[in-house]
């Protein structure tokens, strides 16, 4: 009933390439009861294309993502380097694809897309205040709801997108040290207790959320700016942290 | 849903005023300090009373440096050489575990043994004694050293009768280097000492201590009679280098007791910037007995004011004959 009303442009393999600059958040209790600002740079990659499950509805789509960003407590006394790299992979089902012309608007439609997927993260936080506890390292694997929302329409005789995509981790499995312990304690003895939790999001709710506009410039080429908030915390062993990183991003979409 | 919204990861912060930088000092080292139930059992430490007596000191106006100073006689109450508070113009220090004792080193007189023809590598400094003793200087465990390196000192010396491993004045560094080099002392898999951490704000709230235990070296290893030689200046991971070597067979620790410094140091900051250092992880011997207020040597011994005259350190005199036996 529904497949009538696919929409043409979503059944194209896109490719995206973004480069942005970050606004960063960093708190992590294991280092500095401080909380950080600062500024990084960001890049990723983002693929998502059609597989040839369920009458071409279910898309597969790729993010990858690499932040690092410096920032300062308020006192501007200390630093921290901060490093992320960001994998994950989701299946969305094409769920509503309403064509413009069965609403009476010409180019314009309507997409929501959702779906699940695997989210891995791994990272680092260096403080140069130095001692037993210099770093902290960011491990992650989480299964992710995604929902997805595009807009298609015409402005300026030019062909635009809008997409607000939402990610959020249900549950999961992440490092973290002990309250007290020592990073020589775990990889230099092995003394390794506690150090796995599990995601639980109403305990430190995390997120990644997407809004971008894409203008085509060409038949097969888009050009891409976009915010992008990722919201990383957690809660666990006593230890808080926050990963907070407010992106503003530019890039490219190739459509294959 | 509304759970999952407001589950936002949040602390109040403390303002950067005289009296939340105090607080947020007090603040952390009551939530990280390892040592309050061995400092309250060994004088009688009450954390929270030296919070209300020290707050009286402060002021809305009070300069940094009163501020300060009003904070380092705080921190004083802890008798840790590991508590320190960093500000741009002074570090807050507790150096009594070695201040008010004998020095028991003199530069000066282990010139008359190393000589100017020494070894040198990684810092470590080392010669062959006429009586055929090989002499080796410790003075820090900061930064590493390689197997290559203790291979080379040990095949250097491997003709000797005895060794003698100075850790006099070495403050410590990285308990991993202190490690290596007990490595070449062992032929099996040995537990040295023990560790815990803290698991929560709880002044008693530790894990259950678990075993360090060092695995051989696999390159050279010395087989022959060792002779420790310490001071009060001993500290740290130079301490916990005493530690995991006093109860092995063929050592001897020779000199004073070592200064302690069983907790491993922590970082923090206030909200103005200043950094504060604590005990964060408590050691323990293989008797599950904490070092923190040092070790004490097999044979005890100072230097004497006679040898000095004569160009002698009563220590490495008394280690010699110990290892010529």
């Amino acid at each position: 009933m529904l497949a009538p009303m696919l929409s043409v442009m979503a059944q194209e393999r896109e490719s995206a390439t973004m480069f942005g600059v970050s606004g960063v958040t960093q708190w992590d209790t294991y280092l500095s009861n401080e909380r950080y600002h600062g500024g990084g740079l960001t890049v990723a990659s983002q693929i998502s294309r059609p597989t040839h499950w369920m009458q071409r509805r279910l898309y597969v789509q790729h993010l990858t993502q690499g932040n690092l960003a410096i920032a300062e407590p308020r006192s501007d006394k200390h630093k921290t380097i901060n490093g992320f790299f960001h994998w994950q992979v989701g299946w969305q089902y094409h769920l509503l694809g309403v064509r413009s012309e069965e609403l009476g608007v010409r180019s314009e439609k309507w997409e929501l897309n959702v779906g699940g997927g695997v989210q891995t993260r791994l990272g680092f936080v260096y403080n140069t205040l130095g001692g037993n506890n210099p770093a902290s390292a960011r491990v992650a694997v989480n299964l992710i709801a995604m929902g997805q929302v595009r807009r298609h329409f015409n402005l300026w005789h030019k062909p635009f997108t809008a997409a607000l995509q939402a990610d959020v981790p249900l549950t999961g499995l992440f490092f973290t040290p002990d309250y007290g312990q020592s990073y020589y304690e775990i990889f230099s003895l092995g003394h390794g207790k506690h150090n796995v939790q599990m995601v639980n999001p109403f305990r430190a709710f995390q997120a990644n959320v997407m809004l971008t506009l894409d203008c085509r410039l060409k038949a097969r080429t888009a050009l891409r700016v976009g915010y992008q908030g990722q919201f990383m915390q957690s809660h666990a062993n006593g230890l808080k942290t926050q990963d907070f990183y407010n992106n503003v991003l530019i890039g490219f979409v190739r459509y294959m | 849903m509304a759970a999952v919204l407001g589950s936002c990861v949040t602390e109040d912060e403390f303002s950067n005023t005289p009296q939340g930088n105090f607080d947020a000092l007090w603040e952390i080292v009551d939530e990280h300090y390892c040592f309050f139930g061995d400092k309250a059992a060994e004088y009688g430490l009450d954390w929270r009373e030296c919070r209300n007596r020290y707050s009286e000191m402060l002021l809305p106006k009070m300069t940094g440096e009163q501020l300060f100073e009003v904070c380092g006689k705080m921190l004083d109450e802890l008798r840790d050489g590991h508590v320190n508070l960093v500000a741009p113009f002074n570090t807050a220090r507790y150096w009594d575990w070695h201040e008010n004792y004998p020095v028991n080193f003199s530069d000066s007189l282990q010139r008359v043994y190393l000589g100017t023809d020494y070894r040198l590598t990684c810092g470590i400094k080392y010669c062959i004694l006429p009586d055929n003793i090989g002499y080796l200087y410790v003075p820090s465990f900061e930064g590493s050293v390689g197997s290559g390196n203790l291979d080379a000192i040990f095949t250097y010396l491997r003709l000797c009768d005895g060794l003698i491993v100075d850790v006099r004045n070495n403050e410590g560094g990285l308990l991993t280097m202190a490690q290596d080099l007990a490595a070449s002392f062992i032929n099996e898999k040995t537990t040295v000492g023990y560790i815990a951490h803290k698991t929560g704000k709880a002044h008693d709230a530790f894990s259950a201590p678990e075993p360090v235990k060092l695995t051989p070296s696999k390159g050279m290893r010395w087989q022959k009679p060792v002779a420790v030689l310490t001071n009060r200046r001993t500290y740290s991971a130079a301490n916990a280098f005493v530690m995991y070597m006093k109860d092995l067979p063929k050592v001897t620790v020779v000199g004073d007791r070592t200064g302690g410094g069983a907790g491993m140091p922590y970082n923090n900051e206030l909200p103005n910037g200043w950094k504060v250092r604590f005990s964060a992880c408590p050691t323990y011997d293989v008797h599950m007995q904490s070092t923190e207020n040092g070790i004490e040597p097999d044979q005890h011994c100072d230097m004497l004011a006679p040898d000095f005259a004569k160009g002698e350190d009563t220590i490495i005199e008394m280690a010699r004959e110990l290892l010529n036996k």
